[in-house]
């Protein structure tokens, strides 16, 4: 049987493997709610920056299109993910669903955000990967999806190609 | 106060779930193919469903997330005043960013 | 058995410590006997609180093999472990080894009211009907053990904060349709240290050892109170 140390011998509820689904459930909450409200203020900082004149903004929007910063964007994507779905988890909460059955939730949250996470994220790298595996396929255009994120990949499929 | 702060934050939840799926939809499917360029994003906002729905997006997301800081650094031990002094603060954050945000959206729509 | 026990005498030690013991254990052997046992035989220093050995008094909770137990109800063998080790109640200041200082949990189950504000009282009997009673059954199962209250992450960080127990115990009464309390009793649990500060954790009742879903109940405080702000009947 483990025996906690330091902190956690005075607080051993704090031990990671004691941990519950309710609390991972409201830290990753805390934490990706956080992680937003400094995206959205910088967010809205760099696009007041760039929206002075359509040449800074279209600069920028290629900028964005690097590999560096579509990962960091799928991050995002997860970020926002767990913290709508499971916002709404917490909604029904308050208005009296499911408090009985709270475990089963969280689980039932976690599988639709991983779900939705996996069929984004796919969306988003496909076109990473493709210019990876064939560089000449991307560069052809969008095969699926069609999406602007698609499309918004040549010059990231040319920066791969060119490394 | 508090029980508004709550009932709001929930509301504004709803709403950013709903626009923010909104904002996905038009951004993604709504011109397949397009790459973000200035011009398209001046194109796309003549849609007045979709400045509608930035600007909603940039109004609630910024008293969801101000708000919800609120709570956050409300968790710790706060005195009174200190409090009253957050709220003023998180307030003038809010509307700082707010008239610092809605003129790009603006210059979009002056193409 | 081998069991590992949290030591701290404030008087003496700078930080805490452990002891181990061998106990010998049975089927059917309780922790607050294997204790018992211990001060009984080998370490008469070891401090711990209990009073009924039977779960209605609420002394005995502590913090075992990662759970919060009470040690009269836990059997060892449903521990399914090769050693036990024991903590005091997480986040509470230490008195002495197991026993930990209540009195801020105490301080706050009083602010609640923590009784019936009822009218006619001594006139004629308050009448309740079957359902009626059944609807705070739950709540009434409570025995203010503070295993919820040591729990919650809201009550280590904000010492203000009621806390699980306290608003379980407004509910008992706000539900209870013996009760004149009404607006009066909502406001107590209204404001930034009440029932606003719970973010459905589940802590609270993860750690019940009867089995109380606490945040229902707060839960149930807090609709009345958004109903109460918008000018639905409470
Ligand atoms: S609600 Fe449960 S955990 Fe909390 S004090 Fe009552 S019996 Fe103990
Ligand atoms: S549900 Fe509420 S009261 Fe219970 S542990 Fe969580 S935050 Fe605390
Ligand atoms: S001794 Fe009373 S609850 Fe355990």
């Amino acid at each position: 049987m483990y025996k906690p140390r330091g902190v956690f011998m005075r607080n051993p509820d704090l031990v990671p493997a004691y941990l519950r689904p309710g609390m991972w459930g409201w830290i990753l909450h805390r934490v990706t709610g956080l992680l937003i409200l400094f995206y959205l203020l910088l967010h809205i900082w760099v696009i007041g920056r760039a929206a002075v004149s359509p040449q800074a903004f279209d600069a920028i929007m290629v900028t964005l299109g690097t590999p560096f910063w579509r990962v960091l964007e799928v991050g995002l994507l997860a970020c926002v993910l767990y913290h709508g779905i499971n916002g709404i988890r917490i909604i029904l909460f308050d208005l009296g669903y499911g408090i009985r059955v709270h475990r089963a939730w969280w689980y039932a949250t976690m599988a639709v955000v991983v779900v939705l996470f996996i069929i984004g994220a796919v969306h988003m790298l496909m076109p990473l990967f493709a210019a990876v595996v064939s560089p000449a396929a991307a560069a052809a255009g969008p095969a699926s999806g069609g999406t602007a994120l698609v499309a918004g990949a040549g010059p990231a499929a040319a920066a791969l190609a060119a490394l | 106060m508090r029980t508004w702060a709550w009932i709001l934050q929930r509301a504004s939840g709803a709403v950013l779930v709903f626009a923010l799926g909104l904002h996905w939809v038009v951004q993604h499917h709504v011109s397949p193919g397009a790459e973000i360029t200035f011009a398209g994003v001046h194109l796309k906002l003549q849609w007045l469903l979709y400045l509608v729905s930035d600007v909603l997006l940039l109004a609630f997301a910024l008293f969801h997330g101000l708000n919800g800081l609120r709570t956050v650094i409300l968790d710790f031990r706060v005195s009174p005043s200190a409090a009253a002094v957050l709220t003023v603060v998180l307030v003038l954050v809010g509307l700082g960013a707010l008239l610092y945000g809605v003129p790009p959206i603006m210059a979009f729509l002056r193409g | 058995m081998q069991f590992t026990v949290f030591r701290f005498d404030p008087e003496v030690d700078r930080e805490p410590r452990y002891s181990t013991y061998q106990v010998p254990v049975g089927e059917g052997t309780t922790l607050l006997e294997a204790l018992l046992w211990i001060v009984d035989n080998v370490d008469g220093s070891l401090s711990f609180r209990y009073a009924c050995r039977e779960a209605i008094c609420g002394a005995c909770a502590m913090f075992v093999n990662g759970k919060h137990r009470l040690a009269c109800k836990t059997q060892i063998k449903d521990l399914r472990a090769d050693e036990v080790v024991v903590h005091p109640l997480p986040h509470l200041p230490i008195i002495k080894d197991l026993v930990v200082d209540m009195s801020g949990f105490w301080e706050k189950y009083r602010a609640i009211r923590p009784y019936l504000i009822a009218e006619g009282l001594g006139e004629r009997e308050l009448y309740q009907s079957h359902a009626d009673r059944q609807a705070i059954d739950e709540m009434l199962n409570c025995i203010l053990c503070a295993c919820c209250y040591s729990s919650c992450p809201m009550v280590w960080t904000n010492p203000k904060y009621l806390g699980p127990a306290a608003l379980l115990k407004a509910y008992r009464f706000a539900g209870d349709t013996r009760d004149k309390g009404g607006l009066e009793r909502l406001k107590l649990v209204a404001g930034e240290d009440g029932v606003w500060r719970c973010h459905t954790v589940f802590n609270c009742a993860e750690a019940c050892p009867k089995d109380i879903n606490i945040t229902w109940s707060i839960q149930a405080l807090k609709r009345k109170l958004a109903r109460a702000a918008v000018g639905l009947r409470p």
